[in-house]
C-alpha cells in the first residue's frame, strides 16, 4: 500500500495523555497552530490490531513529530507501569524517517537536560529540547525549533495560551467529557487556537493603532518626539500601514461573512498576512523616535 | 543544542484549517461564543483602545517646515 500525501504543515505529536500532562499538551496545541503548523494525536484511533497500522498512517501523513519523553515515571495508578506506547511510537517514527529523510523530521523533548541519555541512551549524540515541564518552555522551544518568518512573539502565545486555558471547563462542558484529551475536544482546542490567532491579529491592530495615535499627538505637540521629515514619514508610513491592515482585515471578514469562495478567501488572508507583517517595524521605529526624542 | 528548521512552506489559511477539523456548525459558534465573551474581556481588561478610524489632523504646516 503506498504512504499517504504528507502534509507539509501537520506536526504528529507523541505525548502522554495524563491529568499532570493537561497544561504541557494545551500547550503544544496552542503554539503549534500559532506557527502555522496542525497538531496531530493518536486519540481518536479506536484500538485492535489495526490499530498500529493507523498510528503509523498518521505518522506518515505528518511532516514533522514531536515525542515527549518528559514523562517517564511509573504511572501512578496501580499496577505502577512505564509507559511503552511513546518509545514504541518514536521507535516507528525513527524507522520511517531513516527511510524517507525528506518526507518526515523527528524531534526529542524532554523537560530534564541529560535524562535522555539515561532513559534511552541508544538515542546518544540527539540533541532534546529541553522544556522545562512549564507552558513557556514549550512555546519557547517550539519557537526555536520551528524558525518561521513573522512567528508571534512568546508573549503573545502565551496571551493565547491563557485565554484559552480559562476557557477549559466551559469547552469541556459543552462537549460533555472532562476529558481534554478525548478526540472532539482536541478538535475542538484546535479550533479555538486557530480562532485566537484571527484575534490576536485584531488586538495588535488595536494596540497599534493606539501608539500610532499618541505618536502623532505627541509629535503636533512637539513634545517627547522631535519634528522632522523622518520622524514625520515614519509615523505616517505606520498609519498608512495601519491603515492597510484594516482595510484587508475588513475586506477578509466580509468575504467570510459572505461566504466567499476558498480560494478567494485565501487571497484575502494572504492580504491580511502581508499587511500585518509590516507594523511591527514600523511601530519599532515608532518607539525608537521616542528614545532619540528624548536624549 | 539542536538544530532548528527553517520552515518556508506557505501557513494554510485558517478557513481551510479549521474546515479540515469536522466540528459541526453549531458547535463551531458555541465555541466561537465562548471565545468572542473571552477575547471581550480580556481587551476591556488591557484597556485597549478598539477605535480603528484613523483621525490624525495632519499638521502639514510642521511637516513641511520641517523638512
Amino acid at each position: 500500500m503506498p504512504p499517504p500525501p504528507v502534509n507539509p504543515n501537520a506536526v504528529f505529536l507523541n505525548i502522554p495523555y495524563d491529568a499532570e500532562f493537561q497544561k504541557l499538551y494545551l500547550a503544544y496545541i496552542v503554539g503549534l497552530s500559532q506557527l502555522g503548523f496542525d497538531p496531530y494525536i493518536t486519540s481518536g484511533i479506536p484500538g485492535g490490531e489495526r490499530r498500529l497500522d493507523r498510528v503509523l498512517t498518521l505518522i506518515q501523513s505528518c511532516r514533522y513529530s514531536i515525542h515527549d519523553l518528559s514523562r517517564v515515571e511509573l504511572s501512578a495508578a496501580p499496577p505502577a507501569t512505564p509507559r511503552f506506547n511513546m518509545p514504541l511510537e518514536l521507535g516507528l517514527t525513527i524507522t520511517w524517517s531513516k527511510l524517507h529523510p525528506k518526507r518526515h523530521t523527528w524531534f526529542l523533548w524532554e523537560s530534564t537536560s541529560r535524562r535522555i541519555q539515561k532513559s534511552m541512551s541508544d538515542l546518544d549524540g540527539t540533541d532534546p529540547y529541553i522544556h522545562s515541564g512549564t507552558v513557556e518552555g514549550i512555546l519557547s522551544e517550539l519557537r526555536n525549533a520551528f524558525v518561521r518568518d513573522g512567528a508571534p512573539s512568546v508573549q503573545n502565545m502565551m496571551a493565547a495560551y491563557r485565554i484559552v486555558e480559562e476557557q477549559i471547563e466551559r469547552i469541556l462542558a459543552g462537549a460533555g467529557t472532562r476529558n481534554l484529551y478525548a478526540a472532539s475536544v482536541f478538535r475542538e482546542l484546535c479550533l479555538v487556537s486557530l480562532d485566537a490567532i484571527r484575534r490576536y491579529n485584531f488586538q495588535s491592530l488595536a494596540a497599534n493603532k493606539a501608539i500610532i495615535d499618541k505618536a502623532q499627538e505627541d509629535y503636533n505637540a512637539g513634545k517627547a518626539i522631535k519634528q522632522n521629515k523622518a520622524a514625520y514619514d515614519t509615523i505616517t508610513a505606520a498609519a498608512n500601514a495601519h491603515n492597510v491592515a484594516v482595510n484587508a482585515m475588513t475586506a477578509y471578514e466580509h468575504l467570510k461573512a459572505n461566504e466567499a469562495l476558498a480560494d478567494v478567501l485565501a487571497m484575502a488572508q494572504k492580504n491580511v498576512e502581508t499587511a500585518v507583517a509590516d507594523l511591527p517595524n514600523l511601530i519599532a521605529s515608532i518607539v525608537k523616535l521616542y528614545i532619540t526624542g528624548a536624549k | 543544542m539542536p538544530r532548528p528548521i527553517h520552515i518556508t512552506t506557505p501557513i494554510e489559511p485558517l478557513e481551510s484549517r479549521i474546515k479540515r477539523l469536522r466540528i459541526p456548525k453549531a458547535r463551531q459558534k458555541e465555541l466561537l461564543a465562548i471565545m468572542d465573551e473571552a477575547w471581550a474581556r480580556l481587551t476591556i481588561e488591557r484597556g485597549v483602545r478598539s477605535n480603528h478610524s484613523i483621525q490624525w489632523r495632519e499638521k502639514s504646516e510642521s511637516a513641511s517646515a520641517a523638512r
